[in-house]
């Protein structure tokens, strides 16, 4: 699934709370980094799952945007367990990529 | 007349008694005479010397009477003039005749009546006195006569009359007396002339008789053994101290036992009997020796053969009860001695079936004819034996079953052999006929001598239609040379490898095979036939094209997949960029052109690259129960516009008994819109009037979906599945549409494959679905 076809948000969001991003790939990360800060988001990199997560253990994030499989033997499916039981207000913000 | 009549009386009376004194000397004579006469002969001769002087007659005579005729024992006479022989015949036959004629106990007769006148006068006799003398049953024995006789009638009468009883009487005796004698001697002659040995003993064992043979055996005549001690008649038998060696033991008289003599080396067979009251030393014993040396011998040879012989050999009762066994016999039926064998009380111990044996012996047609049969006696341990019986029934003077004899063969090792023999004979045919190659045997000659029954069956031949024929006429014509030469290599000796034949089947299909062929080889060494293997490989080369075909498309399937993805991701970045750039308010207008080619490109590579995936890794199937014919008629539908359009005739044909099917009723119509919009293409190009049918039918295990088109045929046929392969020109076709399909009939467990039509113009495509896709699990392992 490409984001390039269902468009960003041309809105400026108000800045707060950053986008965690996991997504080992650097071409897909810069241009995911690049359209959301585009548009006034602060984003958060991870380059696979398991940093994403230590990530989320240790700051607030407005919303997640993962590839589904990462390395590290973690997968987007996992993260979304894992908000489901920790942060389960982020669970309803989550997009996956593939 | 005398001189003195006074005294004539006187004279007279005492004459009469001197001449009656006379006649009683003479008849004191005649029988002292008579009773010492030995024989006839003398006795004759006395008796009518005799008669002759007390009757002072010219001649007298006796004659015997046998059966009417009268024989002239002696003719008494002084003076005759004729031979005495020829007389007496005549005097035979004429006294016979009178004494027919006369039953009187005296006759008086002329001489002329007997003799005839001539002869009774050259004679000089007047008169015959007879009388005949009386035998045994008043059947007169004999008579004597009297020529002329000198006395007065009445007087010779009476006397002539007491005398022919006497004589009668005293002939009588001597004819008994000869009896004896005679009976004596032939006895005498049959004792000497008996070659068996008699004697006889008195109760002090000293010989009284014995007969010429024992005699002669010893060396001696008969006469010097009597008298003789019985124990010194052969060497003495130091050992018995009893005085006859041949007496029985036992006081029973006729026992028998047999005396072997050492010197002699033979065997006699006694038999005793005695006689009691005979002769004066009371009791007397006869022995009877009978020479048995060579019947002894024959015997000891036959008892030898029939126990030194290796079959077994018995004699049995009419119910089976054996009376006599050899010792391989006891030794085949296990048991440690005849007598053990001999007391078994069964006779259905030793067969095993017992009434079949029963009804044999009652079969009137084995009386006394040899009969070789197999049977199956038990052991004495029970265990079987095989074994081949001769023998035959012997009966006796009634009819009946007297005796079995018979000869028994071992067979057990012949019949093991026999039946591993056939075992091996039946386990090699056996793999000879459930092989699934042909096996045949091919004669110097090229005529096949072997078939083995799967050339039947790829044949559908008859019995006859292989074995004597040539092996070329099952090959298909074009590759007869090549089987004969490949047939010539073999007969000088090289095996041919995999040659490969086409041989037309019974469906007159051909089929291809690989021919195997091999020389056999006769003891000698020299190639007497061939042996040829054949094997359907038809199917195999149709499996195995179909397996390259599935490990190519597996590797292409495998390298797409890798490229895709690889592709995919600097791809979404290009994409992704090139929208912000877009976005982005200060990009100068000539280059919003640029980039939006680039947004263009960009995007067709990327729907590429979703087919190549979609050919590569199948969604994963959404299995429901689908109907094969509505799926179709739906996909139909969609270009039904476009056949009619241009003048392309749509035939459906459907089985509408096929099953539903397992599998993804989209994806499914994927595949039969692809194929249709290629046979549309395809009855484009030729521009005449096109044609599509769509079959379904029922297969074994799914079902079959045929989409047969009267295009153009397709060119590379063996490519038509892969990748970015098309026949159509650049720009209408990505290439990949095939490939989809190929991609995903292969996760149905189904497959599709296309030929050109044999029998006109045009291609056909050919999907199969099974009713369960069972293989898609192994077809999705095999490396996508």
């Amino acid at each position: 699934m490409s984001l390039a076809g269902s468009g960003v948000s041309s809105k400026k969001a108000s800045r707060g709370l950053p986008v965690l991003i996991i997504e080992d790939e650097p071409s897909v990360m810069a241009f995911l980094r690049s359209a959301l800060e585009r548009n006034g988001y602060d984003t958060v990199c991870a380059n696979s799952a398991k940093a994403g997560l230590e990530l989320l253990s240790a700051q607030q994030f407005r919303g997640i945007i993962s590839d589904m499989r990462t390395p590290g033997g973690v997968t987007g499916a996992d993260v979304h367990k894992w908000l489901t039981i920790h942060r389960p207000e982020l669970a309803q913000k989550l997009l996956f990529i593939n | 007349m005398s001189a003195f009549p006074q005294f004539d009386e006187e004279r007279q009376q005492i004459q009469d008694v001197l001449a009656g004194y006379a006649r009683s000397q003479v008849l004191n004579c005649l029988a002292l005479d008579l009773i010492s006469a030995q024989g006839l002969a003398p006795f004759s001769r006395i008796l009518t010397a005799r008669l002759a002087e007390l009757f002072g007659c010219k001649a007298s005579m006796l004659a015997l009477l046998h059966g009417g005729q009268a024989r002239i024992v002696h003719l008494h006479s002084d003076n005759l003039v004729i031979s005495g022989r020829a007389l007496r015949v005549i005097l035979g036959k004429g006294l016979g005749e009178l004494w027919q004629e006369s039953m009187q106990e005296i006759v008086d007769v002329p001489a002329a009546q007997v003799l005839g006148e001539g002869l009774a006068d050259e004679i000089g006799w007047q008169k015959f006195l007879m009388t005949r003398l009386a035998g045994e049953n008043g059947v007169p024995a004999g008579l004597i006569c009297l020529v002329d006789a000198q006395t007065n009638c009445s007087e010779t009468t009476d006397l002539l009359r007491q005398l022919s009883n006497y004589v009668a009487v005293a002939l009588e005796n001597l004819r008994r007396v000869v009896q004896v004698t005679q009976s004596s001697r032939q006895w005498a002659e049959i004792f000497d002339s008996i070659t068996d040995f008699l004697l006889v003993h008195d109760e002090n064992a000293e010989i009284v008789k014995v007969n010429r043979a024992l005699a002669e055996s010893r060396r001696q005549h008969p006469a010097e053994l009597v008298g003789a001690s019985v124990r010194n008649l052969f060497v003495p038998d130091q050992n018995r101290a009893i005085a006859c060696p041949f007496c029985p033991s036992s006081q029973e008289t006729g026992t028998r036992e047999e005396f072997f003599d050492p010197a002699t080396h033979k065997t006699y067979l006694i038999s005793s009997s005695r006689l009691v009251g005979i002769g004066e030393n009371g009791r007397q014993t006869i022995h009877v020796l009978k020479d048995v040396t060579e019947h002894r011998e024959a015997e000891r040879l036959y008892r030898e053969l029939f126990d030194n012989l290796q079959e077994g050999a018995y004699f049995s009762t009419p119910d089976g009860r054996f009376t006599e066994v050899n010792n391989a016999m006891v030794r085949m039926l296990g048991y440690s001695s005849r007598e053990e064998l001999l007391a078994v009380d069964a006779p259905s111990r030793f067969y095993v079936s017992p009434s079949q044996r029963k009804s044999a012996a009652q079969d009137p047609s084995r009386f006394g004819v040899l009969k070789t049969e197999e049977v199956v006696l038990r052991r004495k341990d029970g265990s079987l034996l095989h074994a081949l019986e001769t023998g035959f029934a012997a009966h006796d003077q009634a009819g009946k079953v007297s005796q079995f004899r018979g000869v028994i063969l071992d067979i057990s090792e012949i019949k093991r052999v026999q039946a591993q023999l056939k075992r091996e004979r039946d386990f090699n045919t056996q793999i000879l006929n459930n092989t699934q190659s042909m096996i045949l045997v091919v004669d110097t000659a090229g005529l096949v001598s072997y078939a083995n029954r799967k050339c039947y069956e790829v044949g559908a031949r008859g019995k006859g239609e292989l074995v004597g024929n040539r092996l070329e006429e099952i090959i298909a014509p074009s590759h007869r040379r090549i089987l004969k030469n490949a047939f010539e290599n073999t007969l000088g000796g090289h095996q041919v490898n995999n040659l490969e034949l086409p041989l037309v089947r019974g469906n007159e299909s051909l089929g291809k095979f690989s021919a195997n062929l091999s020389p056999m080889r006769d003891e000698n060494g020299s190639v007497n036939s061939i042996v040829t293997v054949m094997t359907d490989i038809t199917d195999m080369a149709g499996l195995q094209a179909k397996l390259v075909e599935t490990e190519k498309m597996a590797a292409v399937g495998q390298m797409v997949s890798g490229v895709a993805h690889e592709v995919n991701n600097p791809l979404t970045a290009i994409l992704g960029f090139a929208d912000l750039l877009l976005d982005s308010p200060d990009l100068p207008e000539s280059a919003r052109g640029e980039l939006q080619v680039i947004m263009q490109e960009a995007q067709r590579t990327k729907e590429i690259i979703q087919n190549l995936l979609s050919f590569a890794r199948q969604n994963p199937v959404r299995r429901s129960k689908v109907k094969i014919n509505q799926i179709l008629r739906r996909t139909i539908t969609l270009r039904a516009y476009d056949f009619t359009n241009r003048g392309i005739a749509l035939i459906e044909r459907f089985d509408e008994t096929i099953p539903d099917v397992e599998g993804d009723g989209h994806q499914l119509q994927q595949v039969f819109l692809n194929i249709l919009n290629n046979a549309y293409d395809a009855v484009c190009e030729t521009g005449c009037d096109g044609q599509v049918i769509v079959e379904t039918a029922c297969i074994s295990d799914g079902v079959e979906v045929r989409f047969r088109d009267n295009g153009p045929g397709i060119k590379n046929i063996e490519r038509i599945f892969d990748p970015f392969f098309t026949t159509k020109e650049v720009g209408k076709g990505t290439g990949l549409g095939l490939s989809i399909c190929y991609g995903i009939m292969r996760e149905h467990g189904g497959e599709i494959s296309c030929f050109n039509n044999n029998d006109g113009p045009g291609a056909t495509f050919l999907v199969r679905i099974p009713v369960q896709s069972q293989a898609m699990a192994f077809v999705a392992g095999a490396g996508l």
